[in-house]
């Protein structure tokens, strides 16, 4: 009886659950500048109300600059202990690079976020809009501190 | 005790009544910090924002951490064209810095054989004492003025004014959480009730290049609030003020009450 109702629960919240897979291919560009210093770059999923509902990743250095990457800081970056296992680390040389995140993500429209910015550069936050169906494609490519930007998201 | 008094007296000659048209104000070099940090902040008088023109004596202020634990300010320094103090931002969460707040009070009257008016600032109490006995004409007055800014070291949390005395902010939006695109709501009290149908003034830093102040007015409502549209990311001087006569009769004739908030919007 006891096994029946516990193998009852795990099938409910098998299905109330729907997994889905989202990556991202993120392109640093080669910028030819007199004084480079890698970005530090965080990619999160945000809902409607623009709040942080899933991080995709961090790269990041020194604390005191992480508020320089401002809307993720002001969105919810400054309620986040890093590092976030499997998600935040060291910054990146150019070049482009894949992350990749599963999970259950929330009802509603939702955004990807990528927001990059560079000691003594600029800064530029690309907001990518995922399909409603939570099945395609969305790409966009940055004017200064992004390249490419790619995001494919599977349910 | 008296070191305050004389700090609210100092502050008092400077900028006096209502009637003073500048704009004060305090501003940090940081608003909003991922690390602990000491940040410089310049306490000033002037016409155009964010530009110093007259360093206000440095005086009157407290620094209220986030657990509303009263800090002093560090190496307070008064020069010509603008003060500056630093604060220490250690604890995670919002500080309130501020500069007045406190009743000063003012009188005027007349002595016989004089044609000018005698004028005295400081505890009512005090004028009272000082009045001659043959002074007529006697009038005072009271004035509440508070200068204040936010800085938020990592999560904010609220640390708006209760003092209930004079203008207040004490609700809304969280003053280091604004956006450019998403209008802003501020609520303010006036000896802690709603500052309704006073008016907020909102003016953008950069006045010196351009045209016009910039400056857009809101009527407080009932709540006394106001929605607040931002058109341009960067700093802003927020303002409210008000004089209230008072009955005939009333010891104290006439009152004012001023309030400036500096704060930083972002780019969305």
């Amino acid at each position: 009886m006891k096994k029946a109702m516990v193998l009852g629960s795990l099938l409910l919240a098998a299905l109330s659950v729907r997994a889905e897979t989202v990556s991202v291919e993120l392109a640093i560009p080669q910028l030819d500048v007199a004084e480079y210093h890698r970005p530090y770059v965080a990619v999160w999923i945000s809902n409607e109300e623009r709040e942080i509902v899933e991080h995709i990743g961090i790269w990041v250095e020194q604390e005191k600059w992480w508020r320089d990457l401002r809307s993720w800081w002001r969105r919810g970056g400054a309620y986040t202990e890093l590092p976030l296992d499997g998600v935040s680390g060291a910054t990146r040389k150019p070049g482009v690079y894949t992350l990749n995140w599963q999970g259950d993500l929330p009802e509603g429209e939702l955004t990807l976020n990528v927001e990059a910015v560079r000691e003594v550069g600029g800064r530029e936050h690309l907001r990518l809009p995922l399909p409603s169906d939570r099945n395609g494609q969305v790409e966009q490519t940055g004017d200064s501190e992004l390249g490419r930007i790619a995001v494919t998201i599977t349910q | 005790m008296k070191r305050t008094l004389i700090a609210a007296l100092m502050v008092s000659a400077f900028w006096p009544l209502a009637a003073d048209a500048h704009k004060r104000w305090l501003l940090p070099t940081d608003f909003s910090l991922s690390d602990a940090e000491q940040v410089s902040i310049d306490l000033t008088a002037s016409n155009n924002l964010f530009y110093v023109d007259k360093g206000m004596p440095p005086v009157g202020i407290s620094i209220i951490d986030p657990q509303g634990v009263t800090h002093e300010p560090i190496n307070p320094v008064k020069r010509k064209r603008r003060s500056v103090f630093d604060v220490d931002i250690e604890q995670p969460g919002t500080y309130r810095i501020l500069q007045g707040g406190v009743p000063m009070y003012f009188v005027s009257y007349k002595v016989p054989g004089e044609e000018q008016p005698q004028r005295g600032r400081g505890a009512l109490e005090e004028l009272k004492a000082g009045l001659p006995d043959n002074a007529q004409e006697i009038s005072f007055a009271e004035s509440v003025s508070l200068v204040e800014t936010y800085v938020t070291l990592g999560a904010p949390s609220k640390n708006f004014g209760s003092s209930k005395k004079g203008i207040e902010l004490t609700g809304g939006d969280h003053p280091n959480m604004l956006y450019a695109d998403e209008p802003s709501r501020f609520e303010f009290s006036l000896n802690g009730k709603p500052a309704k149908g006073l008016t907020l003034e909102v003016t953008p830093d950069g006045t010196r290049y351009r045209d016009s102040l910039g400056t857009v007015s809101y009527t407080l409502d009932a709540k006394g609030g106001a929605e607040v549209e931002w058109s341009t990311p960067g700093r802003y001087l927020l303002e409210v003020a008000t004089e209230q006569k008072m009955p005939e009769g009333s010891e104290i004739a006439k009152r004012y009450y001023s309030y400036f908030v500096t704060v930083e919007v972002l780019k969305p």
